[in-house]
């Protein structure tokens, strides 16, 4: 109880709140800028917190952490491009819905998912988080592959007009990010002796390449026959009787994206794509997935968020950082005079307690502050479409530009946006290379890693309950269609009658 | 708007001019305009954490601001790059761990080698200790050996990467001990502790600050004399294995600078090293003040850089 009140009291200081305010706005439009990313906007504040206290230097990191995760969703919807990487899975319906003359109404969704994923996951941290850091060190390298293999599934679920394209993107996805070093051998893959290209495709350039300079090509080059739809960008909230129809898929991706986030290594770009590809496998309205489906973007934005206080847990509870931000956000702390780790827990009672409340006041923030600031970045829209893409174009180089001031990054955007006109001139869709080369790394070192710990075998694989039970997931998931046509084979052979139902 | 701007880069120029004339006039005075210490690691790790401390100190005995400048990538390579190709006119220094500088040359084709820089001084030391699983049942590096001895190809052990510091020093202590060990590469410390928690690798070689924060339990420190960080668990020398690893940095800069900033910046970091200041936030990063002048410091980069080389051959290309 007294740790209570003293953290409390912590929390209730004028700093602290105006700390974690700040943190969240300026989280936000940090996160909204295509190419600037969460772990940009924390480096950029972490100067700050040797000035600033312990209790609002925690808050201001906490808020610009859950704001720009937050953030990324708003150019996700709006221009196509994710502002973060964490929001690659929310452009596949977000944007159709913008399209449409969705915008205020995915906006809607997008905060509202957001705010109740990462509340959600606060209120499961603070009660469960002990627990959770148990489950999490039980997933060794096989069971990252078999998670890794499931989250793959979604090409599947994105690339509904040509299976056949969207796998060979992925593909191509999976393969661009294996240039570079190999993880367990340490040899130069694909760097033809330029070496620059030794340090591998970031990620960054990469997917501000392929997403938004393509994008802007794609628009210089297009006839200008119609004008574009006019988007009606009031911010809307989804109606209480959506909410209650869409609860499960909210409450589901919130808790696969807390799960994940415990997960050391994974990070919430990935878990978007794992929470996106359970929601098509599962939701009532699964067929519409990719063509502007609020359950799509529930299920990406809640998850991304909930991976913001879930990832917290082995970083505060083991000392063991979940994504590179927690893993900056570890070092703040450490310089902050605090030592995550076991005893955390033990001897610092207050300061868990106040990070979790603050978890929580930041996602509140982030609920208003997205009610107030997304109408502003709606109006983006409004501007004429080459001003709108000059500007596009100016932010993502120096945003690229800004984080290792090497000429090369912004080298890729330019080849990743050719790439990505080429593709999408040829039908091919981009989301499912993003998500092949999201998800590479994870794939191939915790496959390689699992060889060389059963020596070399396969079967060994599905020897770990965790990861069988992932394998099985995805298999059924694959194997699903196929089920269902031979289900309603059988029945019609039973009725001896055509069945009318096409789909 | 034009002769605004016109006014306003006059009002930048000509200042500097006279700053430049002046300057060449009594060139003696190094340093007359704040350094840029270049990082090869990005903002927020245990390397920037250490440079923006140490560049703090340099900046109140230089008398002039030294900034931070992170270039990451390519496992510090492109960092190391971009500061060889800076100009040695001794306002462009570098803040480096080993690492880059003694192993990946030895693994990649870098656009620099240990002649590309003048070595200043190391500033910090971190020992090494190997650390074993919960439950494990060695507790000395000598029941360890006795087990994978009769026990060929049955322990793993994990390291932040293959041809990482950690790596190689357990490859050259397999050596020593004449046992073969299955190495399990993670990427860094976060996934490979949590791994070694977990269970799923036997043992797990790293810096001996990770092991202390996490409590695990270790059965060998890599250093001089014990640490009290780990009491209770001995040395590999008392152990019998005469063998030292550790993690280290210092000051580097691009080679050819002049001698005045040479020994200007040496004097600045010997008196870094011995602030309180400084030892504060290198004991909460789990490392210590260390200091080597110029000529130790490069010493002890072409000996590493030698027996790092010859592992790294032997390890690494021997798997391909």
């Amino acid at each position: 109880m007294d740790a209570f009140l003293s953290a409390l009291s912590m929390l209730t200081s004028m700093d602290a709140l105006l700390a974690v305010v700040a943190g969240t706005l300026v989280g936000i439009i940090i996160g909204a800028l295509p190419g600037l990313g969460s772990l940009l906007a924390i480096t950029m504040a972490l100067p700050l917190t040797f000035v600033l206290g312990q209790g609002a230097s925690i808050a201001l990191l906490l808020g610009i952490y859950c704001g720009s995760i937050y953030g990324g969703s708003l150019s996700a919807i709006l221009i196509n491009t994710p502002g973060t990487p964490q929001s690659a899975a929310t452009v596949l319906d977000g944007f159709p819905m913008a399209r449409r003359g969705d915008a205020g109404l995915a906006l809607g969704w997008s905060t509202t998912a957001s705010a109740f994923g990462g509340i959600l996951a606060t209120i499961i941290l603070a009660v469960a988080s002990p627990l959770l850091a148990k489950i999490g060190i039980r997933f060794g390298p096989v069971e990252y592959f078999a998670l890794g293999l499931f989250a793959l599934t979604c090409i599947v679920t994105v690339s509904r007009d040509n299976l056949v394209k969207g796998l060979l993107a992925g593909l191509l996805g999976l393969f661009v990010a294996v240039v570079g070093q190999d993880p367990v051998t340490g040899y130069l893959r694909y760097d033809f002796g330029v070496f620059d290209l030794s340090a591998g495709i970031g990620l960054v350039p990469f997917l501000v390449g392929l997403f938004a300079l393509s994008e802007v090509f794609w628009r210089a080059a297009e006839k200008k026959e119609e004008i574009g739809p006019v988007i009606r960008s009031a911010f809307q909230l989804p109606t209480l009787l959506d909410l209650r129809q869409r609860a499960s898929v909210l409450i589901k991706s919130s808790l696969i994206g807390t799960w994940i986030g415990t997960l050391p290594g994974v990070g919430a770009a990935s878990a978007s794509m794992v929470s996106y590809a359970e929601a098509k496998r599962s939701s009532p309205n699964k067929d519409k997935f990719g063509t502007g489906e609020p359950d799509g973007l529930i299920a990406s934005e809640a998850a991304n968020n909930a991976v913001s206080s879930g990832a917290m847990v082995p970083t505060l509870s083991l000392g063991v950082p979940g994504d590179p931000i927690t893993a900056v956000m570890l070092g703040a702390l450490v310089l902050q005079g605090v030592t995550p780790g076991p005893r955390l827990f033990l001897e610092n009672q207050s300061l868990v307690l106040f990070i979790f409340m603050m978890l929580f006041v930041a996602n509140i923030c982030m609920f208003l502050g997205g009610m107030l600031m997304s109408p502003l970045f709606s109006r983006i829209l409004r501007l004429p479409e080459p001003l709108l893409m000059a500007c596009v174009v100016a932010l993502v180089a120096t945003g690229t530009y800004s984080i290792n001031a090497n000429p090369f990054d912004l080298l890729v955007v330019l080849i990743a946006g050719i790439a990505g006109l080429l593709l999408r001139y040829n039908g091919f869709p981009l989301a499912p290379m993003v998500i092949g080369f999201v998800l590479s790394p994870m794939i191939e070192q915790s496959l390689r890693q699992g060889l060389i710990l059963n020596q070399g075998s396969f079967v060994a694989f599905a020897a770990s309950p965790i990861a069988a039970v992932l394998f099985a997931l995805t298999t059924l998931f694959l194997l699903w269609p196929a089920i269902r046509l031979i289900q309603r084979r059988v029945l019609q052979r039973r009725k001896g009658q055509p069945s009318t139902n096409s789909n | 708007m034009l002769t605004t701007i016109t006014r306003r880069i006059l009002k930048l120029i000509v200042p500097a001019l006279i700053m430049a004339v002046a300057s060449l006039s009594q060139a003696a005075d190094y340093p007359e305009r704040p350094l840029t210490a270049m990082v090869p690691f990005p903002a927020g790790g245990s390397t920037d954490l250490m440079a923006r401390a140490i560049a703090r100190e340099l900046t109140d005995s230089l008398g002039t601001n030294v900034v931070v400048d992170n270039r990451a990538g390519g496992a510090g390579t492109v960092g190391m790059a971009a500061l060889a190709r800076a100009r040695n006119d001794g306002y462009t220094i570098g803040v480096v761990p080993a690492a880059p500088l003694v192993n990946q040359p030895h693994m990649r084709r870098t656009p620099y080698n240990l002649d590309s820089f003048d070595y200043i001084c190391q500033f910090f030391l971190s020992p090494q200790a190997l650390a074993v699983k919960p439950q494990s049942p060695f507790s000395s590096l000598d029941e360890m050996v006795a087990y994978a001895k009769a026990h060929p190809g049955e322990l793993t052990y994990g390291s932040p990467g293959p041809g990482s510091l950690p790596n190689l020093s357990m490859e050259q202590f397999l050596e020593k001990a004449g046992v073969k060990v299955t190495h399990v590469p993670f990427a860094g410390d976060g996934p490979g502790v949590t791994a070694l928690m977990g269970g799923h690798v036997d043992m797990y070689m790293t810096m001996s600050n990770v092991i202390a924060d996490r409590e695990l339990k270790a059965i060998g420190i890599f250093s001089e004399a014990p640490l009290d960080t780990l009491p209770g668990v001995e040395t590999a020398i008392s152990q019998g294995y005469d063998l030292t690893a550790s993690w280290w940095g210092g000051v580097i800069a691009p080679t050819g600078i002049p001698d005045e900033a040479r020994n200007t910046l040496e004097k600045a970091c010997q008196k870094a090293t011995e602030s309180e200041r400084l030892d504060q936030v290198l004991g909460r990063l789990g490392t210590q003040a260390a200091y080597l002048g110029s000529g130790d410091f490069l010493k002890q980069v072409n000996r590493i850089s030698e027996t790092n080389g010859r592992l790294i051959d032997k390890v690494l290309k021997k798997q391909q």
